[in-house]
């Protein structure tokens, strides 16, 4: 479905996407992990032919996505800016999805909003932001696009709709399984919807396995100082936090001996990533 | 999970029916000012042009009124709503439906294109209407005369609203894509503009003394230069990137 | 002119409330009360009202503009008329185009001409009335053709007077306007020459006027400049 092969892209000299390189074969639900400014977006409006790569190899359903009707009417992509002609209310805005998206799903879309409270009736640029997120990631639900980017697509949703529209996405993967990317800086959130992690750093990948794979990957010791100095670890620690005599260090577990006189804790997968694509020092150098 | 394949012929077809729907107020705009000149030519101005012509003994004022003025202003506001048509608000409520660079140019092209055969027959409309009033409300005579518009009239109107959106849409891309390229072209323009409306003047450096213009011939003219401001946009438009 | 200003004014002002009143009772923008449909339906409706205006412009009619055969009758009369009066033809004048023509009895053998403006460059004077003691003028005037319209009804006659043997000719010198409207249906940007109808003479006419005197009667011509 979709194959990256040593993907970059470069705005004018600047190198956003370096050597990128995966490929996903099935349906699944993917979490596209990183920092801000990493290259995320970027990465999503290559897959969907929003831009052109400036290196590399990249396929979606098979072809090339720079002007490629046939990956237009296979993928979508819903992000913040997505904008409708404003003249159209949402009725307009469903029919127009009607219009053009083979699979759209009507009644689908029209429960979603009934569901969230949003008027058929009203203009998308009058809708309140956490409103207008709402109705976008309905929108790209409703298409059923083979592979389905979602950008941050909860970004302004209070809490109690964006559980319930995780589980809206989980349940229409299930009706209709599709590849889905979800861009996300609430992996926490995401946990129990994605199959895979995909973590981007620096515009390369840093990550790219199945999220139980990536909960195992590290372990938390906390205790003594000495006593974690003296297990000689040092090139197995992704995070250390010393304050006096106290210690906390994040590690892979398989460069670990033998475990004695520390507390062992599991990290959870949004811990590993963040853990992965630490700045050096800390927020609390800055107040030093 | 099946995938879809959609001909680009039936793309283009949709997604100008979705601009039809979702940029209708180009139309509006187009009517309304070709509403607002003619009146204005009407009630203030009294006609498009006027001519004094006597002798020692009497003095003959003729108000004429023809449609270049709601022709010329037509053609402005064509001209800007197509400029608008090629700015990035446009092109981002453009990506979310099922389209590429090239097919959302086309059909943008399509659309123009049908912009232009109605504000050829909107311009005609408000000219006649215009022409009523005054024949209702002016106390003034008329002079007789032929009151159709031949079919050459409409032929010409609608190739220059052509050029005009081309033009607008040309010069639109051209100032998304860099400054120095659009003012490179509106200077262009100023000086081989009047050498194209005016190439078939035969014989004479006075224009009121030139023979008629084959009007078939100005057409062909403007249809290809049309045609070639078009191509360049498309070839333009379909390399560019939505940031 | 006044008229239409009002007209128009006055409907877009009703245009103007009836918007507002719409507004005010929906609540709503303009922009989220209009359906794209309405836009087309508009288009529709104003192309059809556009084809009922061509439709009742078309009847409308207007006044003629004269034919070719005449302007060239007009030209020729004037060129006629001209040969004659420079040969002192004046036998050859066309009674057609006399006008009007005054009689009256001198006293004297002296007659006094005065004309005060130049509609006539100078009066024709022939002795060749009969023996007595009358002078008769005649005023001439072929079609009046200005820009292909016949305007010749307008062209007014001289005031005449005779007193003292005194001749006294005037001409109202305060210029007739008059105003037209026409519909062009050729783009003037484009067909100038045919637009502006400047290919053929746009004034034709010319006037005379000729005094038959008495071989006795002596003429002192003041008149002219």
């Amino acid at each position: 479905m979709i194959h990256v092969k040593q993907l970059e892209k470069k705005f004018r000299k600047k190198n956003v996407l370096t050597n990128l390189s995966f490929a996903v074969e099935e349906p699944k639900i993917i979490a596209l992990i990183g920092r801000n400014g990493v290259g995320k977006s970027t990465l999503l409006k290559l897959l969907a032919g929003h831009l052109k790569p400036t290196k590399g190899q990249l396929e979606v359903v098979g072809e090339k996505p720079f002007n490629s009707l046939k990956v237009a009417s296979n993928t979508i992509l819903i992000q913040e800016e997505i904008a409708f002609p404003q003249y159209f209310t949402l009725v307009d805005i469903l029919q127009q999805g009607k219009q053009f998206y083979p699979n759209w799903q009507q009644e689908l879309a029209e429960k979603l909003l009934a569901y969230a409270d949003i008027p058929l009736k009203s203009h998308h640029s009058k809708l309140s932001t956490g409103q207008r997120a709402v109705f976008n990631l309905v929108y790209g639900l409703a298409t059923r696009c083979a592979v389905t980017l979602l950008d941050e697509p909860m970004n302004g949703m209070d809490e109690a709709i964006r559980s319930d529209f995780y589980r809206a996405i989980l349940k229409e993967y299930i009706a209709y399984p599709r590849c889905i990317i979800i861009s996300s800086h609430y992996l926490a959130e995401i946990n129990h919807l994605v199959e895979d992690i995909l973590l981007i750093d620096k515009g390369a990948i840093t990550l790219y396995a199945p999220i139980h794979e990536v909960q195992e990957m590290a372990v938390k010791l906390r205790g003594n100082k000495a006593v974690i100095d003296s297990m000689e670890i040092d090139e197995a620690i992704l995070y250390r936090y010393t304050e006096d005599q106290f210690c906390e260090v994040v590690v892979f577990p398989e460069r670990l001996e033998q475990v004695t006189g520390v507390e062992v804790l599991p990290v959870s997968a949004s811990e590993v990533c963040k853990y992965m694509t630490d700045r050096k020092g800390g927020i609390d150098d800055v107040f030093k | 999970m099946s995938s879809n394949d959609i001909r680009m012929g039936d793309n283009i077809w949709q997604q100008t029916k979705w601009k039809l729907k979702a940029y209708n107020s180009g139309f509006t705009t187009v009517v309304v000012v070709q509403i607002l000149f003619s009146l204005f030519f009407l009630s203030v101005l009294d006609g498009m042009t006027h001519l004094s012509t006597g002798n020692m003994y009497m003095n003959l004022q003729v108000s004429i009124f023809s449609i270049d003025g709601v022709l010329m202003f037509s053609l402005i506001a064509c001209l800007i709503v197509s400029l608008i048509m090629a700015s990035q608000g446009a092109w981002h409520e453009n990506m979310s439906v099922v389209t590429t660079r090239i097919t959302a140019t086309l059909s943008t092209v399509v659309y123009f294109i049908i912009l232009s055969a109605v504000a050829t027959l909107t311009a005609v409309s408000s000219f006649y209407i215009a022409v009523w009033l005054a024949q209702q409300f002016h106390d003034t005579e008329w002079i007789a005369s032929d009151y159709l518009l031949p079919l050459r009239t409409y032929v010409i109107c609608f190739v220059l609203h052509l050029v005009a959106t081309a033009c607008g849409f040309l010069a639109g891309i051209a100032l998304e894509k860099s400054k120095l390229l659009f003012t490179g072209g509106v200077l262009a323009g100023f000086f081989i503009v009047p050498y194209v409306l005016f190439w078939n003047l035969k014989g004479s450096e006075e224009i009121s003394e030139a023979e008629p213009m084959n009007y078939y011939a100005v057409s062909s003219v403007l249809f290809m230069i049309a045609i070639v401001l078009y191509t360049l946009a498309i070839w333009i438009r379909s390399r560019q990137e939505v940031r | 002119m006044g008229d239409v200003v009002f007209t128009v004014l006055f409907l877009l002002g009703i245009l103007v409330v009836i918007v507002a009143i719409i507004m005010a009772v929906t609540r709503r923008r303009l922009v989220t009360l209009w359906r794209p449909k309405y836009t087309y339906i508009g288009l529709g409706f104003y192309i059809v009202l556009g084809v009922m205006a061509m439709i009742f412009v078309q009847q409308q009619g207007g006044t003629e503009q004269v034919s070719d055969a005449e302007l060239q009758q007009g030209l020729q009369a004037e060129m006629q008329m001209r040969d004659a009066l420079f040969n002192a033809s004046f036998s050859e004048l066309n009674p057609q185009y006399l006008k009007k023509q005054w009689t009256f009895p001198v006293s004297g053998d002296t007659v006094t001409v005065n004309y005060t403006n130049q509609i006539v460059d100078r009066v024709y004077i022939n002795h060749d009335a009969e023996e007595g003691n009358a002078i008769t003028l005649s005023y001439y005037a072929t079609p009046t053709i200005l820009y292909r319209l016949n305007v010749s009804k307008f062209v007014e006659l001289p005031t005449v007077s005779f007193t003292d043997d005194t001749l006294q000719v005037y001409f109202d010198m305060n210029h007739h306007r008059f105003q037209y409207n026409k519909m062009q249906p050729v783009l003037g940007f484009l067909e100038a020459s045919a637009f502006y109808n400047t290919q053929i003479d746009d004034s034709v006419g010319t006037y005379a006027l000729y005094l038959n005197v008495p071989q006795n009667v002596h003429i002192i011509n003041e008149g002219g400049y």
